[in-house]
Parts: C-alpha cells; structure tokens; sequence
C-alpha cells in the first residue's frame, strides 16, 4: 500500500470529474461485502513505464450513460456504444496520467499505453491488484491497478 | 466576422469537453471545427483558416508533433496559433512542441479558468 499512491488517485478521480463532467465525486471505502456494479462498462489502459502494469475504470451503465448525456449534450436514445466506450477511454486516460503525474517525481517521465475495453479486471499470478472506490450520486465505480508493484 | 477554432484529437469525448469548456471559459466562437487527427486537420486547413488551433499529441494517423512541423512548412497555415493539450509527463515533449512553433499548452484535466489563461491571450 502506498499512501502517495493513494492520495494521487483520490485527487485525480475527483479533478478528472469534476473538470470533464461537473459532477461531484466522493471516495468510498468499500464496507462488507463485494460491491456490485450493475452492467458494469470497463476499461484498462496498460503503464509501459516507469513499470509495468494496468490501470482499470468500471461505472455502471446508468451512471456512463449520464455522463455521456452531460458531455454530448445528447437525449439517452442517442447515446450508442461507441459514445459509451469513447467517454470512458478518454475518462480512464485522463486519471491514469493525472495519477502518474501526482504520484511520481516531478522529473520522472512515465508511458501509458492505449486504453482497451475490459469485462473485467484481470491480473497475472505474480501481480498485486488495488481497487479504489468512489460514488457519484449514490452510483459506485471503481478505479483499478495492477501490476508488479505500483509505481510508486 | 465571428472567430473560429479547430480542435484536433482522435477522442470525440474530449473534443467535446473542449468546446465546452471553451465556452465556459468565455471564449465564444462563431465556427467550432473538428479533426480527428494531424492529416484530417491540414487536409481542412486547405479550406479553413482558424484564429486558434487546440491539439492533442498522441494521435492515430499523424499526431500532433508531426503536424506541428507540417503546418511549420505551409506559408499559408504556419502563423496561425497552436495550444497542444495533453496528458503526458515531463516537459520534453511540451519543449519540442513549442520549439516547433507551439504558444502554450494545457495538461489535462483542465478547468475553464486554465483554458481562459492561456487561449485568451492568442485571439
């Protein structure tokens, strides 16, 4: 666990949203059991340097779909995957490199990858996994990391 | 005659997000155009001609360093401005940007006042 780590994620969600969707979001610590997302929409985006990993985001369909609405300025029959899964890639890019940006050494250069559409969040045999939960309006999502070690 | 803007980036998200916090930064355009990429883009500035070009830099196709040096190279293009926005760490390639010709950038996420700050100075 990284206390660094944590506090650029925290800090980057609640920047990421409330500067790209104007919406209000607050860290939540996941209590009892496994929180559920329903029809959960997930993304990773792989980190090439200064290690290796993936960063993930998984909302619940109702809540990207709202999202969508507030950045397309669309009716929700409008709203069609691609938008969906083009609003998540872009809000996925931009936490991974606020995080890494929070996170790491002002001099420190870091690489991310492209972000890929995800089912779930899936890790090799000798990697740790860290979720971060958060809520906007009562809706759960999480975002996620993993790999060897953090980067930090 | 009203200004015209033309964003570049390969996300129709954040195109998007950024003509909207163009406007709520003050900043009013007449013409909002849109490019999905560096080539997309200066096949447009055959026809049009911006006050202010936003560009992302990593784009498919040509991305936004490449297209800084194509626009350089164009007599009828290269004096218009160019404000790259992006997420990527360190200041080399903000450095290599402005060295091609570049006026500002902004790092994302950014807020309407960050957009304020440094278009409003360059229309």
């Amino acid at each position: 666990m990284s206390e660094i780590f944590d506090r650029a994620v925290q800090f980057a969600v609640v920047e990421t949203f409330e500067n790209m969707t104007f919406m209000e979001v607050i860290p939540r610590l996941p209590e009892g059991e496994e929180p559920i997302l329903l029809e959960p929409q997930g993304e990773l985006l792989p980190v090439t340097d200064p290690v290796k990993g993936s960063f993930w985001l998984f909302l619940p369909k109702d809540l990207l779909v709202v999202i969508a609405e507030n950045v397309y300025v669309m009716e929700t029959t409008e709203i069609d995957q691609q938008i969906l899964q083009d609003t998540l890639a872009e809000l996925l890019n931009t936490i991974a490199g606020k995080i890494m940006q929070e996170a790491l050494p002002e001099d420190q250069l870091f690489s991310l990858g492209l972000p890929q559409s995800a089912q779930k969040v899936e890790a090799n045999p000798d990697e740790m996994m860290q979720r971060w939960f958060f809520e906007i309006q009562e809706n759960l999502f999480f975002v996620g990391f993993t790999g060897k070690t953090l980067p930090c | 005659m009203g200004k015209k803007v033309l964003i570049i980036d390969d996300s129709n998200t954040m195109r998007k997000i950024i003509s909207r916090s163009l406007r709520q930064a003050g900043l009013e355009f007449e013409t909002i155009l849109e490019a999905g990429d560096g080539q997309i883009a200066l096949d447009m500035l055959n026809q049009e001609k911006p006050d202010i070009i936003l560009s992302d830099i990593n784009m498919p196709n040509m991305n936004g360093i490449e297209f800084l040096k194509q626009k350089a190279a164009n007599d009828s293009i290269k004096d218009i401005p160019v404000v790259m926005i992006t997420t990527e760490s360190g200041n080399d390639i903000i450095t290599e940007a402005m060295n091609l010709g570049a006026k500002g950038s902004i790092k994302k996420p950014f807020t309407p006042d960050q957009v304020q700050s440094t278009l409003g100075g360059l229309i």
